[in-house]
This record gives C-alpha cells, sequence and structure tokens, in this order.
C-alpha cells in the first residue's frame, strides 16, 4: 500500500478520486506516481475498452486492436449470453436478485435477450415464454429456499441430454434498485443462505 | 516409564541436531538460528550443516538481509526460510516448529495439537466439563454435564482411540473414536455432528509419532536461549518476567521459583511471543495465583507457551492461566482453574474450564517474508509452510503477472497488477464453509466501497440519519460470515487495486479486456487458494454484481473450457498463465488435470448474480419494458413518454438531453447536488475507507502494515 512500494503505478487518474485524510497520508505518504491515487471508487479509464486508452506517456489514443466490448458489441453479447446459460446448465446453483427500483439492468430483461433467438444454447422459440424453449421469468413462482421467483430455461441438446430445462433462482421481494445489499442486505443474506444450503451438499 | 520416555526424548532431541561437531557445542549453535538476532555469517559455525542451512537462507531471492552484516537482522522469515529447508531437505525439525501442526487429521483441515484445546499423548483424559475447542485422547475420554468444542471453529470435537464415555451433555462438531461409544444412558446432543467409529481403519492421529515428535519439540524450545535483556525477579510473593523484544521473549526459571508464587506479572511487549521454560525433572505445580502485565491488565492471549520438557506431573490449580502448556511427558491436573490455550500432556485430568486460544509458534508477520507475490498485514501469521496456520481475517494484495496473452486470435501484451483483496473468515467452523467470492461491475467500479462497505461482512457502513450526509461503522448482525467464509477483490485498477508495468513492454493501457478481467479474477481467485490450504478444495461462491455478472460468466467458462485458454488452444481467450493456475488448483483438488464438469461443480458450483448483465447487449435493449414505476413526485420525472415511471435519460423532439431527478439505480431515491443517491453512498464509503482507522475496523486488521 505504500507510495515508496509503487512508485510505478499507472492509470489511476480518471474516475472518482478520493482525497485520502491526513492520517493516512502521514502512514502511507504523501507522494504517489503521476498516474496513481490511493483509492478510485470508479476508475474511468478502463471503461472503453483494451487497446483504446491513453498510455501512461500521455501521448494519446491507442490505435492497436481494441478488445471485446462488453455494451454495444452485439456478438460479444450474445456469446457471453451463451455463456451464461450453459454455465447455468452446469452449475446447478444461480441465484440473480431481482430490484423494484433499478431502472438500468433489471434482471427480468436476461430472459428477453436469452429469447432473441441468437444465443447459443437456449433452445430457440418461435414464441418466446413458453417452456421448454426459450427462456421464461415467473416472478411469483415459489421456491422452498428463497422469496418467490425463478427463471426457467430450455436448452438445445448439450453433452448428449437434450429436452432439458433449467430453474434459476430470481428472489423477487427486495425493495430496493442497484446494489441491493445497500439497502436490503439481510433479506439477500437470509435468501442466499437458505438457497445453499438447499442446493449444496450442507450438513447444517 | 516415564523417566524412560524423558531420557528417549532427549536424545532424540539432540540427535535431531545431527551435527559433526561435539555435541555440547553444537546444540547451541543449531538453536541460536532457531530465534531471531543478528545477522548471521555463512561460514560461520563450525557445524557444516548449519552452515548449508544458513548459506541457503541467505543465497535465496529476497533474503540476503539474512547475512548483512551492516544492515542485516536474522529475523523470523530467516528462521522459516531456514526450517523449511532443514525440513523438506534434510528431514529435520531442527527448531521444533513444524511437531506443532502434525496431520491433519483425514478428510479435514485440522492439524494437531495447534487446532486442539487439550491433547494427551499416552493417557486418558478425564473429567472433561467445559470446553471451548477440540480434544484429543490417547486414552479413554470421559465427560460428564459436558459441552465440547463450543466455540466451533473446527470441524472434530473430539478424538479418542480409548474410546469415550459421556454422561449428559452437548458435542459441537464430530466424535472420531475406537473402542467403547459409551453415554450411559444419559442425553447427549450433537450439534452440526455425530459420533463416528474410525474401525476398521487407522485412527486419524498417529499419537505415536506425535508424541515422539512433540517430545523433540519440547526438548527443542528448551535449548533455545534466553533472549538477550531479559530477566526474571522475584519479590517475596511476585514473579516478574521482563523482555523487550516485540518478536520473541524466551525465559527459562527452575520450578522452585514457582513455590509460593501469587503473582505473575509479565513485563513485555503485547504483540511479542513468550516462551517460558522449565526444565525441571520434577513435578511442578502452579496454584492460587493471578496474571497481569506490568500495568496489572490481563495478558493478551495465544502467544505464551509454558514449555515443561521433562515434569512427570504437572497441577495448575485455582489459577486463570492465560497460556498454552506443552508437557509432553506430565500426568497433567487442571483443578479449579481456566485456562485458554493448547495443554498437551501425557494425560490430563479436568476439572477446569478449557478456553479455545491456540498457540502458534512465532512466523513472520506480513505474507512478503516467504512470498514476493503475495503482500498482507502483519497481523498475519505465516507458519513455516508460508501459509496461514490458521484462518483470521487478512487483507492484501496479489501481485498477478502480466505479459504476452491472445484474444479473438489477436496477440495483447498485459501489465502486472497487484489486486486487493480482504478476507474473512466464518464465524464457526470456517475450514468447512464456501469462500464466497465478492466483487462489482462497472467495468471500473470497485468492490471495497459498495459489496464491501455494505451489507455483506461483519462490519457495515450505515447511513443513520437517511439524508446521506455521512455513513457510519455498525456491527453486522446478519452478515454473510454466518454462512461462509469471505473474499473481496477490486477489480484490476479500481478501488486500493493497481497496475505496474510488465518487464519490458511498451505501452501500458489500463483499458478493460473483458477477457483478460475475467481471466485475471480467476487466478487471483486460484492464488489465494493456493497460499490458502485450509480453504482449497472448498466450495465457492461467485458473487458478482451488474458487469460482475459478464465476468462471473467468463471465469466460469474458462474454468469449464480450459483446453481452449491454453497457449495452444483455439478458444478467443487464450493465456498460458491462466492455464498453469488452472492445472495446478486441478492437480491439487481434483487430482487429474482433465476433470470432467461435475467435479468442477462440486467446487465451483454456484453463483449468486446482483442485479446482474450477462447478455450483453441484448439484455439492456428490453431494459424499457421492465422501467420501474417512480414513486418520487410526478415533478420529479419529466419523462412525458413515459409518465410515473423511473428512466435513465430523456431526449427531447430537438434533440436535447434531459437528465433524470431520481437515483436511475434507485428510482425512489432523489439526486443530491447532482449525484445519485447511491454514489453519494459509495463516496461516503470511499471517504471512510481512506481512514486508516476505519479501514482498520472494516478489515479487521492493521491495514498500516501492508
Amino acid at each position: 500500500m505504500k507510495a515508496s512500494a509503487r512508485s510505478q503505478a499507472f492509470g489511476r487518474e480518471h474516475g472518482n478520486i478520493v482525497s485520502p485524510s491526513n492520517d493516512w497520508l502521514n502512514t502511507f505518504g504523501y507522494t504517489l506516481a503521476p498516474g496513481d491515487n490511493y483509492f478510485l471508487g470508479l476508475n474511468n479509464g478502463v471503461q472503453d475498452g483494451y487497446g483504446c486508452r491513453r498510455d501512461y506517456a500521455g501521448t494519446g489514443w491507442c490505435t492497436g486492436s481494441v478488445s471485446r466490448q462488453w455494451r454495444s458489441d452485439y456478438p460479444t453479447g450474445a456469446d457471453v449470453g451463451g455463456d451464461f446459460a450453459l454455465n447455468v446448465y452446469r452449475l446447478g446453483g444461480t441465484l440473480i436478485t431481482v430490484t423494484k427500483y433499478d431502472s438500468v439492468v433489471p434482471s427480468q430483461a436476461i430472459s428477453d435477450a436469452l429469447n432473441s433467438g441468437d444465443i447459443p444454447n437456449v433452445l430457440p422459440c418461435p414464441q418466446p415464454g413458453s417452456i421448454p424453449c426459450g427462456a421464461y421469468y415467473q416472478p411469483n413462482q415459489s421456491t422452498p429456499y428463497s422469496s418467490p421467483g425463478i427463471m426457467r430455461i430450455a436448452f438445445t441438446p448439450i453433452d448428449g441430454i437434450s429436452g432439458t430445462t433449467v430453474n434459476i433462482t430470481m428472489p423477487t421481494a427486495y425493495n430496493s434498485g442497484h446494489s441491493v445489499t445497500m439497502r436490503d442486505g439481510d433479506s439477500l443474506q437470509a435468501d442466499v443462505r437458505l438457497w445453499f444450503k438447499y442446493t449444496a451438499f450442507d450438513p447444517w | 516409564m516415564h523417566s524412560s520416555g524423558r531420557l528417549h526424548s532427549l536424545r532424540l532431541g539432540l540427535s535431531l541436531l545431527a551435527l559433526t561437531t561435539p555435541l555440547a557445542a553444537s546444540a547451541d549453535e543449531a538453536h541460536s538460528w532457531c530465534i531471531p538476532g543478528g545477522p548471521k555469517n555463512q561460514n560461520g559455525s563450525s557445524n557444516g550443516q548449519v552452515n548449508d542451512i544458513v548459506e541457503h537462507v541467505c543465497n535465496a531471492s529476497g533474503f540476503s538481509h539474512c547475512c548483512d552484516q551492516v544492515k542485516g537482522t536474522w529475523d523470523l522469515a530467516c528462521i522459516q526460510k531456514g526450517s523449511s529447508y532443514a525440513f523438506t531437505q534434510l528431514n529435520q525439525d531442527v527448531c521444533g516448529r513444524y511437531a506443532w501442526g502434525q496431520g491433519p487429521i483425514p478428510g479435514t483441515q485440522q492439524y494437531y495439537p495447534r487446532d486442539f484445546n487439550l491433547v494427551a499423548l499416552a493417557g486418558p483424559v478425564s473429567g472433561l466439563a467445559d470446553v471451548e475447542g477440540p480434544v484429543a485422547s490417547y486414552g479413554l475420554a470421559t465427560a460428564r454435564s459436558f459441552s465440547l468444542n463450543s466455540a466451533q471453529k473446527e470441524r472434530v470435537a473430539l478424538v479418542a482411540q480409548g474410546g469415550v464415555s459421556f454422561n449428559n451433555g452437548t458435542v459441537y462438531g464430530d466424535v472420531q473414536y475406537a473402542g467403547a461409544y459409551n453415554t450411559n444412558g444419559r442425553s447427549v446432543t450433537y450439534i452440526h455432528g455425530e459420533p463416528r467409529p474410525t474401525f476398521p481403519g487407522p485412527f486419524p492421529i498417529d499419537f505415536t509419532t506425535a508424541r515422539a515428535r512433540l517430545k523433540e519439540m519440547s526438548a527443542s524450545l528448551n535449548l533455545y536461549p534466553t533472549t538477550p535483556g531479559s530477566s526474571v525477579t522475584k519479590s517475596y510473593s511476585t514473579l516478574t518476567f521482563k523482555g523487550t523484544s516485540h518478536v520473541l521473549n524466551v525465559f527459562s526459571i527452575s520450578s522452585s521459583l514457582l513455590t509460593g508464587t501469587s503473582t505473575y506479572v509479565f513485563d513485555v511487549p503485547p504483540e511479542s511471543t513468550v516462551i517460558v521454560n522449565v526444565p525441571n525433572a520434577t513435578r511442578v505445580t502452579i496454584q492460587n495465583a493471578g496474571f497481569s502485565d506490568a500495568s496489572g491488565h490481563a495478558l493478551p492471549a495465544n502467544n505464551m507457551l509454558w514449555n515443561f520438557p521433562f515434569a512427570p506431573a504437572l497441577t495448575v490449580q485455582s489459577v486463570g492461566f492465560p497460556a498454552s502448556i506443552l508437557a509432553p511427558s506430565a500426568a497433567v491436573t487442571l483443578k479449579w482453574a481456566f485456562v485458554r490455550g493448547t495443554v498437551v500432556g501425557w494425560s490430563a485430568t479436568v476439572d477446569a474450564e478449557l478456553h479455545w486460544r491456540p498457540f502458534q509458534l512465532p512466523g513472520c508477520g506480513g505474507c512478503l517474508c516467504l512470498d514476493q507475490g503475495w503482500s498482507c498485514s502483519a497481523d498475519t501469521i505465516l507458519s513455516d509452510d508460508g501459509t496461514p496456520g490458521m484462518l483470521g481475517p487478512e487483507a492484501g494484495f496479489l501481485h498477478i503477472e502480466g505479459g504476452d496473452y491472445r484474444a479473438e486470435n489477436v496477440p495483447r501484451e498485459a501489465p502486472d497488477h497487484r489486486i486487493w483483496y480482504s478476507f474473512r473468515p466464518a464465524n464457526l467452523m470456517p475450514k468447512t464453509r464456501p469462500l464466497a467470492v465478492f466483487f462489482n461491475g462497472g467495468p471500473g467500479s470497485a468492490t471495497s466501497n459498495v459489496l464491501f462497505s455494505f451489507g455483506t461482512g461483519p462490519v457495515k457502513q450505515v447511513d443513520p440519519t437517511g439524508d446521506a450526509t455521512s455513513l457510519t461503522l455498525v456491527s453486522n448482525s446478519h452478515s454473510w460470515t454466518e454462512f461462509a467464509n469471505l473474499l473481496y477483490i477490486d477489480a484490476p485498477g479500481t478501488g486500493f487495486s493497481y497496475p505496474l508495468p510488465h518487464a519490458g513492454n511498451t505501452t501500458n493501457d489500463v483499458g478493460i479486456d473483458i477477457d483478460d478481467d475475467a481471466g485475471i479474477f480467476l487466478r487471483v481467485i486460484l492464488q489465494f487458494l493456493r497460499r490458502h490450504p485450509a480453504l482449497r478444495a472448498n466450495r465457492i461462491i461467485l458473487v458478482g454484481e451488474s458487469y460482475g455478472g459478464t465476468r462471473a460468466t467468463l471465469m466460469l467458462h474458462y474454468l469449464y473450457n480450459y483446453q481452449q485458454v491454453a497457449g495452444g488452444g483455439a478458444g478467443p481467450y487464450r493465456n498460458s498463465r491462466l492455464y498453469s493456475d488452472l492445472m495446478d488448483y486441478f492437480s491439487a483438488v481434483y487430482h487429474t488435470q482433465s476433470p470432467d464438469p461435475l467435479k468442477m461443480k462440486e467446487t465451483f458450483g454456484h453463483q449468486v448474480l446482483i442485479d446482474p448483465v450477462v447478455v450483453g447487449r441484448y439484455q439492456t435493449d428490453n431494459n424499457k419494458k421492465y422501467e420501474p414505476q417512480n414513486p418520487l413526485p410526478p415533478s420529479t420525472n419529466p419523462d412525458q413518454n413515459n409518465p410515473g415511471k423511473c428512466w435513465i435519460q430523456w431526449q427531447t423532439s430537438g434533440g436535447d438531453w434531459v437528465f433524470p431527478t431520481c437515483d436511475v439505480y434507485n428510482c425512489d431515491k432523489p439526486v443530491i447536488n447532482g449525484v445519485y443517491w447511491s454514489y453519494v453512498l459509495m463516496d461516503l464509503a470511499s471517504a471512510n475507507l481512506t481512514k486508516v482507522a476505519t479501514l482498520n475496523q472494516m478489515l479487521g486488521v492493521n491495514a498500516a502494515t501492508i
């Protein structure tokens, strides 16, 4: 942590920079590298893809090939969505929160996205929302181990097994938005604890 | 029988040294490097083996200070390095450090005697009543109206080779036994455990070997020289131990000094380890006495050991004894006392409370002492193998080496990353609990000021007034430590994590490659597990928020499709370093380098995704369908196309953007001075994290030493 141990740190000058307290500076040192800060709540410098950002010497924008974009690149979204579905199929244990006041990332939209027809591993569905094809979100479906709510996904044949559907636990009761632990941490902990108890080998 | 045992142990203790020079001189010489002190001379000993060990340490990378005659010092890192070398290369526990952590008991990560409250090496244990930690008994173990292993830090509550006789009590954990199991017709309740006969098959503790090694250890500790400058004085009925070392203070006293002593005062730095050797081969009694520091306050637990290498009997009576006891040849009697520590004896008669405060031999604090890729706070005490002997709060950095990799069939070069982590062990039986790994999203968001700060760990930040003007720290009654160990990771370049130039690279790109970001995260988890053997095969719960859902998805994809990650693989992401870490994990946990997915599911089988993005823009394009109702007054929502809805931003027919006046992430909350309510809380949390005292409270460690 000490300034003396991070004299070559870089890339931490764009974002939510926090000015440390005096006791912090007395403890860890006053002088950091030009491109460094002790704490960065959000680093804007990482958001536009690898191979496309300022370099440390400040020579401007890179012109090299850009890494996969998470947000605007449709093929990447389909690839990741397919990987997600396959993970759900293989893992057996997935819990996704649905919060009441999040207008940026509503989890319910995952089922619509999986029904787009572009997502590998998910069984294409002429009329999305009906199992045994596509993905179907059921907010009022009771579960034995958490608040109500599941999403059911029907899969194309994988590993020689066809006609399989898998449930994702999607508790819906949180009276909060993004980062549910800020407001409903107690409820989430209780749901996760119970969900884990029932979905894992848990001798307790 | 005891007498011959003592002679045997002494002979073994000396034979460990295997010296080429006369024994009397070489014994001191060998043990002089077992304690901290001035720098060593690589050829300063007349004993070739000592020179070999010292030379090995001083020539090791990062250990030159051990022999620097001007600025150097022979510290605990030097001792551990030498001990490890002697143990692995010469098969000798010269400093007696390895004997304290034998085992583990098969199927657990429970070592003996380190993880026990009471161990009887050759005889029975009788009279067990109120014992916070586990007990191991060579002979019959009897307990009446008892509570056993109530602290629930370890899985196995009792190991009894000579059988069990219970009478009315509660056992927290398993009982592993040979011989008879008798409850005498009375009630015995098991919490989180059951009685498990061990026959057929070998008994889980090899008492013969344990006995021999602990006698060797006791004899070895007895050879430690008294710390220079230390003293022991007796005035009337007060015995005062004075030492100035902040690391290790060794005292040696005659048992005669214990007679008539009613007050024991330890005037030593509170963080130091204390070893009190009582070498007499006589019956020893400590009774009707109290212990305190120089100010009259209670002594800290865990860091004091009383060593009775040759005593045939030891009685501790009417004493609050704040230390561990190593008396491998003694019939130990604990009467009307309470003991905070581990008690090791030949046999044990107990009419006392035993509190679980296991002693750990001093190791070098802070992880860098043995591992240049891992820094952590100095209160993380490492065993001689370089791993934390016991699970406690921990925080620091893991150095993830960058370099060449391929993504989308394009060669790329990543910088090195120092990745910040915080670890909090589960409240009960942490070695048996899953590891929940927390990370936020962004990309670019830290974990420290969100999931770490709010509502998941033992300490949380709360807004006491509800007006988002300040946050205070409170204990979290719904901490996830109730059922899991917790590992928080700040993403590359965020929070406390920072990148460094990889050797020889030309540009230092801070942008995120979604593939390498996930690869780095997976490597952090695998490398953390490698450095924590007690958790290595445990279940993992990935806990990702927002973009963390994408990250978790790719991490699991690389795990399940490890062949594609290999340098010559066909996947979109190929990284030989990740592949190497995966192979190391597979070999250690699955015992194969080509595991079946069902096998992987046993460990990486759970994920918790908090409002995640997992299908990229396919998902966010469908957001509008799920815009929640806005409970704020209509005047705060100028989007006439969506009256009453929460919304992100709105473009007028003239093309002007109108920005919301509510928090888009919690749209029942306001924008405060132009900043979303949730961002205000995150900023307040960040400010608290950069106050040393507050950070220490949240981490449970001394961050100033990281």
